[in-house]
């Protein structure tokens, strides 16, 4: 139910912006769109099962609007910067493997999308900040990955579906030695 | 009247100084008793090495002196004379003023010649000498190629340090670590695993990669290298033989594969794997792949580190909530106990590792949200921090126990320090090379 | 009995003849018999209890003895009669004999007077003799005696004056004694005066040394204390003694350790302190250097 609450504002944020879908599409950086192109070329098939899922998704939860969007929006749904797959990282605390409800709520649509997309595999990538000692961070950003997978494992997504792997403290995306820094760096990234 | 009493006197003091000689050997020495003095580093004068005949490329490039008074200096257990308090630079043999050696602080005096001896080959000649007591305490000579005089100054520089601690010297070894590079606009990264002489000079690569490379681990023969690379996209681990560059994989289980640590006999390997769920520690022989699973916990599991006489491992686990070291016993069947906690001080206590002798172990602790270099004596468990930084890692023992070498931070920029374990000096401060330098790893002693 | 007359026959014999001149005089009609009666009636008593003990045994012959008595009073009274005639006739016989006894006894007092009154006169001459001789032996006495007095005054005076001499000779021993006492006391006294002069000398000297001694082991501490560098990484209970001989300059000829303390290094830097402090503040005093020669040193960081 919290879930949901939650949930509901950012959809709801979402619903005008993807009138503009055509315009959304053209502003994404080059190689990420080669990459998903790539992606999505291979996966045909998976492109159009998606969008009926997305109406069917949409439907249930917006009604009238979600088949507007279908129409409007032709693109890959993990490109879509307005889709709720577009949260691709989870954020923790600080020695913790604990999912936000924010985190939750992403990987909600996570979940879902992978019960639909059976043939896409997910890599789920855990890292932590730099402070303490590097095995044991690597082992405590596999902890994180783990507990992202078993997350959606929970909500239906099969094991094979999914990759686990850990960085620990390898591959920060801030290099500054502050508090904000270690916040953006205790982190699980979905990578598709 | 008056002679006779003078002479009487004579006589009173003839006897009275004859008592005096004559107790003196028996019972009334002088004990005179010397308190205090100040400890210090050992001062040494090490005399730049002259070179006979004529110029070489050598000459400008080495300087064997400077090298062994880097060396000294960083033990914490000398304080070299700098080139200027030298009151003199006698040559090799030649005539050495020691009244003026007195007025220096130096207590012994090192002078060495190098003369080309053959197509790139030289000889090293050294000889230490007390100052005081003028005798000499040490004379070597070396015959080693061009390439090899660093090597030849590490060497001297040991002969100086046992001469005069006692103690088996360190300075001619290795350490192997890892640098990242962030090139360009900071997106691309590049992970370098350098094996160094103990100084941090003569760097050599050993693996460069666009995806990290960590837990570099010596086999006791100082002869490969274990590490963990992510270059296949996951932590699998790899042995590698230094002077070939061969390497092999030696573990890429699912899930995670890293923290080797090689036994003491150099036939297994220690390492941690998720292939069951979560960090385990697992004991693998490495000539035929076979595994023992050491721990059986869902909790982590990880850094394990063999004791020199290989009978314990000691590893890092949050089973209790917080990162502790504990200790299990283990034979050549795997597991031989269960885990004792080792650490009860502090709520982060990990990357623990042996002393040579085994009776300390040195572990990075939490100490008001800074992570630093301690130690603990095992036999009574007290716990001696000993660095005063904001973030250390991967503390390492120097072959000879004496000092510990860790990664810690300047500016923000990872550098590699080593410190006295006892404390006695300040931590030094190893070459800063480019770059962000972390994971040091201390080599075994170096077959002569 | 008779040895004790025997032994006292003397004063026996005068007493015989006391008793008998006493007798004699007084009681002229003296019976001289009586003394022997007594004796027989003690030899009858002796006899009658010999009889009376006999008769015990001859009991039996007791009738016939009445018997016999019977006839023998008959016979006795016979015999009694004839007895009492007989007797008469003896009384008469005796009577006539006791006058003619009486007189025959007269006659022998009468002569045993003139013998007495002869030895009375006799020895009234012998006791004027007597008498004379003791006088003659008084007189002989009395002059031997003024005699031995002469003698004794004689010797006294000799003794008296071989007193005084030596008792002259005595004080004038006493009086060299007395000189020689004096004169071996005020040496004495010179002496003492000497050796406390000597001893306040030597007690300066020693204070002087000590307070020298005491100085330079100050000095020599404080000079190898500042020289004595100890290596970085030695425990602060080490402890370290080394033996040292000095130059009288000061300066360290040799330097042993004597006790280790178990660390070579400690130990190393404990020789060098010794030599860079070399030379040794040393007192300049060759008396008070020789205690300086030789020392032992004891190093000990002490706790802090």
């Amino acid at each position: 139910m919290n879930k949901l609450l939650k949930t509901l504002p950012i959809l709801l944020m979402i619903i005008p912006l993807l009138f503009l879908g055509a315009c959304s599409s053209t502003s994404e950086d080059d190689t990420n769109k080669a990459d998903v192109e790539d992606r999505t070329g291979a996966t045909g098939q998976n492109g159009e099962a998606y969008e009926g899922q997305t109406g069917g998704y949409n439907g249930s939860a917006m009604g009238d609007g979600a088949a507007m969007n279908g129409q409007s929006y032709s693109g890959d749904p993990l490109s879509d910067p307005n889709s709720p797959l577009s949260v691709r990282t989870i954020y923790f605390d600080y020695d913790s493997s604990q999912i936000s409800t924010e985190g939750q709520s992403a990987l909600n649509a996570h979940a879902e999308f992978l019960s639909l997309n059976p043939e896409q595999v997910l890599t789920i990538e855990g890292h932590t900040d730099e402070r303490g000692t590097r095995e044991y961070n690597l082992s405590l950003g596999e902890r994180r990955a783990q507990a992202v997978a078993d997350f959606l494992m929970a909500s239906g997504v099969p094991a094979q579906q999914m990759k686990v792997t850990s960085f620990g403290e390898e591959k920060p995306v801030a290099l500054d030695h502050n508090e904000s820094a270690w916040q953006l760096n205790r982190r699980v990234e979905l990578i598709y | 009247m008056k002679l006779y009493s003078i002479k009487h006197l004579n006589t009173l003091i003839l006897i009275l100084t004859g008592l005096i000689i004559l107790s003196s050997p028996a019972h009334a020495v002088l004990e005179v008793e010397i308190k205090g003095g100040f400890q210090s580093a050992n001062p040494i004068a090490i005399v730049p090495f002259s070179w006979s005949q004529g110029s070489s490329s050598a000459k400008s490039s080495i300087d064997i002196a400077r090298i062994i008074r880097s060396d000294l200096a960083r033990s914490g257990l000398f304080s070299p004379l700098k080139l200027n308090q030298l009151p003199e630079r006698p040559a090799l043999g030649g005539n050495i003023n020691f009244e003026r050696w007195k007025n220096t602080d130096a207590e012994q005096l090192v002078i060495g010649n190098i003369t080309p001896v053959g197509q790139n080959l030289y000889e090293v000649k050294f000889q230490m000498l007390d100052i005081f007591s003028r005798k000499e305490m040490a004379a070597y000579r070396y015959t080693v190629k061009q390439q090899q005089l660093r090597r030849v100054a590490h060497q001297i520089s040991d002969k100086i340090y046992e001469k005069l601690t006692h103690t088996h010297g360190a300075f001619d070894t290795l350490i192997a670590y890892v640098v990242v590079n962030n090139s360009g606009s900071g997106k691309k990264r590049t992970y370098t695993l350098a094996v160094a002489d103990s100084d941090g000079f003569d760097e050599q690569v050993i693996l460069k990669s666009q995806q990290p490379i960590m837990s570099p681990s010596w086999s006791p023969n100082g002869k490969r290298l274990a590490y963990v690379s992510f270059e296949k996209g996951r932590s699998i681990i790899y042995l590698q033989e230094l002077k070939t560059g061969q390497r092999k994989v030696l573990a890429e289980f699912k899930g995670l594969n890293s923290a080797p640590a090689f036994s003491p006999d150099g036939k297994r390997l220690a390492l941690t794997l998720s292939k069951d769920g979560n960090s385990e520690i697992y004991i693998m022989y490495i000539a035929s792949g076979v595994l023992q699973r050491i721990t059986r916990h869902y909790s982590i599991d990880t850094e394990p580190s063999w004791s020199p006489d290989g009978r314990n491992l000691i590893f890092t686990s949050d089973r209790a909530g917080k990162p502790q070291i504990y200790q299990i016993a283990v034979n050549q069947q795997g597991k031989a106990g269960n885990p004792r906690r080792l650490t009860f001080e502090g709520n982060y206590n990990s990357n623990a590792s042996y002393s040579p002798d085994g009776k300390f172990i040195t572990l990075i602790t939490r100490v008001q949200g800074r992570y630093r270099v301690a130690i603990i004596e095992l036999a009574n468990g007290y716990l001696q921090v000993l660095t005063q930084s904001r973030l250390d890692e991967s503390p390492s023992y120097a072959p000879n126990g004496k000092m510990i070498l860790y990664a810690t931070e300047l500016r923000g920029r990872g550098i590699l320090e080593a410190v006295a374990v006892d404390g006695s000096n300040s931590p030094q401060r190893l070459r800063v090379l480019s770059g962000d330098v972390r994971e040091p790893a201390w080599s075994p002693f170096r077959s002569r | 009995m008779f040895e004790w007359i025997k032994e006292n026959s003397i004063a026996f014999s005068i007493a015989v003849i006391l008793h008998l001149l006493f007798i004699g005089a007084l009681l002229f009609n003296w019976e001289f018999d009586k003394p022997r009666q007594i004796v027989l009636k003690q030899g009858d008593i002796i006899q009658t209890t010999a009889v009376d003990a006999n008769s015990f045994n001859s009991k039996i012959a007791e009738i016939e003895q009445q018997k016999k008595a019977q006839q023998q009073r008959k016979a006795t009274a016979e015999r009694k009669a004839r007895e009492a005639k007989e007797k008469k006739r003896q009384e008469e016989k005796r009577k006539k004999a006791a006058k003619k006894q009486a007189a025959q006894k007269r006659k022998e007092q009468a002569a045993r007077k003139k013998e007495l009154q002869r030895k009375a006169a006799q020895l009234e001459e012998k006791k004027k003799q007597e008498k004379k001789r003791k006088e003659q032996k008084l007189k002989e006495e009395q002059r031997k005696q003024a005699e031995k007095k002469a003698a004794e005054q004689k010797r006294i005076k000799e003794a008296r004056q071989k007193a005084e001499q030596e008792k002259r000779q005595a004080e004038e021993k006493k009086r060299r004694i007395a000189e020689q006492k004096r004169q071996a006391e005020a040496d004495k006294k010179r002496q003492a005066e000497l050796k406390r002069q000597q001893q306040r000398e030597q007690a300066e000297r020693e204070r002087r040394s000590k307070g020298i001694v005491n100085k330079y082991v100050g000095l020599i501490a404080q000079k190898i204390e500042r020289n004595w560098r100890r290596p970085p990484d030695t425990a602060h209970n080490l402890q370290c003694k080394i033996d040292i001989v000095l130059r009288s300059n000061g300066q360290v000829i040799s330097a042993k350790i004597a006790e280790s303390s178990g660390n070579a290094s400690f130990d190393h830097s404990v020789e060098t302190a010794v030599l860079r402090a070399s030379p040794l503040p040393v007192p300049a005093d060759s008396v008070i250097f020789k205690q300086f020669k030789e020392m032992r040193l004891r190093f000990e960081p002490g706790s802090y």
